[in-house]
C-alpha cells in the first residue's frame, strides 16, 4: 500500500486538489451584495425613506461601523442620517437629498448606493435611486434649515471586502463566479495535453519510435475530452450570464474550431490502414494544426472583439481582476486537473501497450 | 538556392502547361462556380450587406475545395515516384502553392465580376475589400494545397481532403469574413488589426507547411 502511495503520489495529489477545489468552488458563500431598493426614484429636496435588502449580509449581529450613503454624480455622498437593521439582511435608512444639487437640465441623475460595515466590507448597488429635480422650490428645506446633511466625498471604511472567507460578488455573474474552478481549470489540462501531443510528434518525426505515435495520438484523444467538457461548461455559464447557449464570441468558435482540428485529426488516423504511413502523416498533420490552433485560440480573440474577460476591451468586465479568495480555489483546481488528465493519459498509454502487446503475439 | 528556384520555375511552368493542354480541369471548376452562383442568383435576385460576404465567400470556398483537391489527388502513383527522383519536396510544393494560387485568383476574380452583375456590388470601400480577397485567396490555396498533399496517400481522398480542409480554413476565414464585413460600411474603419492577423495566417501556414511536407515526401 505504502509503495503504491510513494509511486503514484501525484493522482493522490491530483485527486484531492480537485475534491479541495470542488468543496472550497461550492461550499464558499458569496460576499454580501444588495439585492433590492425601494423606492427608486426621488425628488431632490425630498427626505427618502429606502428600504434595503441584502444577501449574506450580518447587519444584526455584526453592526459596528455601520455607514450608509448615495453617491451623486459630482463625487460627493449623501450619508444616510439614519440607519436601522430590520434584520440580518434589511435595513432601513433615511435620507436626506440635497435641494440645490440638480443634476443639469434634461439630464436624470442615478445614485448608487453604497453600504458598508466592518464585518461585511463595502456592499454597492449602482444606480440603486433615480432623483429627479424638485419643481416645487418650496419644498427644498436645505436652503433654509440647518440640516446636516452629511455630505462628504468618502466614506471611511475599515475593509473593503468582508472580514470572513468569500468569494466577490460581481454584477452579471452573481453566484456563477464558482464556475472559474470548473470551467476555466479545464483549458490548462487541455492545453497542456495538446501540448505534449505535438512535442511527441516532433520526437516521432525525428525518431520513428512507434511508441511516440501512440503518445500522441491518444494525449489528442484526452485533451479533446477536456476541451469538450470546457465547452459544455462554458456555454452554461454563458447562459446564465450572458443570456446565450452560444454567443457569437471570438474565444468560443476559436475552441469550437480547435476540437473541429482534432476531431479532423483522428479521423485522418483512422482512414490510414497502415501503421507507419498512418503515424507519420497524423505527425505531420498534427505539427501544422497545432501552431495555427494556438493563434486561433490565443491571438485571434485578442485582436477582434470578444465578450471574454481580458479580450477586446469589453468595459463590462474590466474590473474582473481575479480576487486572492478565488485563487486559494482556483490554482489547486488547475493543478488537480492537470494531473487528473495526466492520470487518464498513463491509464489509456497502458491499455494501448497492452493491446500492443496483445496483437503482437 | 539555384537549383530550387530552377526546380521551382519546372514545377510550376509544368502545371501551367499541363491544365492548359487539357483544359478540361479549369473548365469544369470555372462551370462549378457559375452553376452555384446562377443557383444562389435564382434564390436571391438581390443581397445586400453580410448576406453578400457570406455568399461570395461560400462559393469562394466551395470551388477552391474542387480546384485545389485535384492538384494532388490526380497525379498517378507513377509521376509521384518521378518528382521523388527528380525535384526536392519544397520546391514541389511552393511550385503546387502558387499554381493554385492563381488558379483561385482568377477564380476570384471572374465571381467578383458576375456578382456584381448579377446581386450587386455593396461594398464601399473597394481597396481593402480587394486586398483582402488577395489575402484570403493565398491564404486558402497555400494551406489546401499542403492538405492536398497530405491526404494523398489515405483512402477515401477527397472526403479525407474535405473533412482536413474545413477545419483549417475555418480561422482564415473568420478573419476573412470580419475584415470584408468592414469593409462594406462606408467609414473608414480600423483595418489594421485584421490586415495583421491575415498576413501573420499567410506568413504561417505555408512555412509549417514547407518545413513539415519533406517528411512525408518519401510517400
Amino acid at each position: 500500500m505504502l509503495n503504491f502511495l510513494k509511486i503514484a503520489w501525484w493522482k493522490w495529489l491530483g485527486a484531492f486538489l480537485v475534491l479541495f477545489s470542488l468543496i472550497i468552488g461550492l461550499a464558499t458563500p458569496l460576499a454580501p451584495g444588495i439585492t433590492e431598493t425601494h423606492p427608486a426614484t426621488s425628488l431632490s429636496g425630498d427626505t427618502v425613506r429606502m428600504d434595503v435588502k441584502t444577501v449574506n449580509a450580518h447587519f444584526k449581529s455584526k453592526p459596528e461601523g455601520i455607514q450608509a450613503a448615495l453617491s451623486l454624480e459630482k463625487h460627493f455622498l449623501v450619508k444616510a442620517i439614519q440607519i436601522q437593521a430590520l434584520n440580518e439582511n434589511s435595513l432601513n435608512l433615511i435620507f436626506i437629498l440635497p435641494g440645490t444639487y440638480s443634476p443639469g437640465k434634461g439630464k436624470v441623475d442615478l445614485a448608487d448606493l453604497e453600504l458598508a460595515t466592518d464585518y461585511d466590507g463595502l456592499l454597492v448597488l449602482r444606480q440603486a435611486l433615480e432623483i429627479k429635480p424638485n419643481p416645487d422650490t418650496t419644498k427644498i428645506l436645505n436652503l433654509k434649515t440647518k440640516v446636516n446633511l452629511g455630505l462628504d466625498t468618502k466614506l471611511k471604511i475599515k475593509n473593503l471586502g468582508p472580514e470572513w472567507f468569500s468569494f466577490p460578488n460581481r454584477e452579471i455573474l452573481y453566484e456563477s463566479v464558482r464556475n472559474l474552478f470548473f470551467h476555466v481549470a479545464m483549458w490548462p489540462s487541455m492545453f497542456l495535453l495538446f501540448l505534449i501531443s505535438v512535442i511527441y510528434s516532433i520526437r516521432y518525426l525525428r525518431n520513428g519510435n512507434e511508441e511516440y505515435d501512440r503518445i500522441a495520438a491518444e494525449s489528442v484523444q484526452v485533451g479533446l475530452v477536456f476541451a469538450t467538457v470546457g465547452i459544455i461548461t462554458g456555454s452554461f455559464w454563458a447562459k446564465f450570464t450572458w443570456g446565450d447557449w452560444w454567443p457569437n464570441d471570438a474565444k468560443l468558435n476559436g475552441t469550437a474550431i480547435a476540437i473541429l482540428f482534432y476531431f479532423a485529426y483522428i479521423v485522418f488516423r483512422n482512414s490510414f490502414a497502415e501503421e507507419q504511413q498512418r503515424a507519420k502523416f497524423s505527425a505531420v498533420y498534427n505539427v501544422f494544426a497545432f501552431p495555427i490552433m494556438f493563434v486561433t485560440i490565443m491571438i485571434l480573440p485578442r485582436i477582434t472583439d470578444s465578450l471574454h474577460p481580458g479580450n477586446g476591451g469589453n468595459p463590462a468586465f474590466s474590473n474582473y481582476d481575479m480576487d486572492s479568495h478565488l485563487r486559494i480555489g482556483f490554482y489547486p483546481a488547475c493543478l488537480g486537473w492537470v494531473l487528473i488528465g495526466l492520470w487518464i493519459l498513463d491509464l489509456r498509454l497502458r491499455i494501448r501497450k497492452l493491446e500492443y502487446r496483445i496483437e503482437e503475439i | 538556392m539555384k537549383i530550387f528556384r530552377k526546380e521551382f520555375s519546372l514545377l510550376f511552368w509544368k502545371e501551367m502547361i499541363l491544365e492548359f493542354r487539357n483544359l478540361a480541369g479549369i473548365q469544369s471548376i470555372f462551370l462549378y462556380t457559375l452553376s452555384t452562383l446562377f443557383l444562389c442568383y435564382w434564390a436571391v435576385h438581390k443581397l445586400e450587406g453580410p448576406e453578400w460576404v457570406a455568399l461570395f465567400w461560400i462559393i469562394l470556398v466551395f470551388s477552391a475545395i474542387n480546384a485545389v483537391g485535384r492538384s494532388f489527388l490526380q497525379e498517378s502513383s507513377g509521376i509521384q515516384l518521378y518528382y521523388f527522383g527528380v525535384a526536392g519536396p519544397a520546391s514541389l510544393l511552393l511550385a503546387k502553392m502558387v499554381f493554385n494560387a492563381l488558379v483561385l485568383l482568377s477564380l476570384s476574380a471572374v465571381l467578383l465580376f458576375l456578382f456584381c452583375i448579377t446581386l450587386g456590388f455593396p461594398i464601399h470601400q473597394t481597396g481593402p475589400f480587394l486586398l483582402c480577397v488577395l489575402l484570403g485567396v493565398l491564404g486558402i490555396s497555400s494551406a489546401f494545397t499542403f492538405l492536398s498533399g497530405l491526404s494523398s496517400k489515405a483512402s477515401n481522398n477527397l472526403t479525407l481532403f474535405s473533412v482536413l480542409g474545413i477545419p483549417v480554413l475555418l480561422p482564415l476565414i473568420f478573419v476573412v469574413i470580419h475584415f470584408s464585413v468592414n469593409t462594406l460600411s462606408s467609414s473608414l474603419g480600423d483595418f489594421g488589426k485584421d490586415i495583421m492577423a491575415l498576413i501573420l495566417l499567410n506568413l504561417l501556414i505555408p512555412s509549417i507547411a514547407t518545413l513539415v511536407f519533406p517528411y512525408i515526401w518519401r510517400n
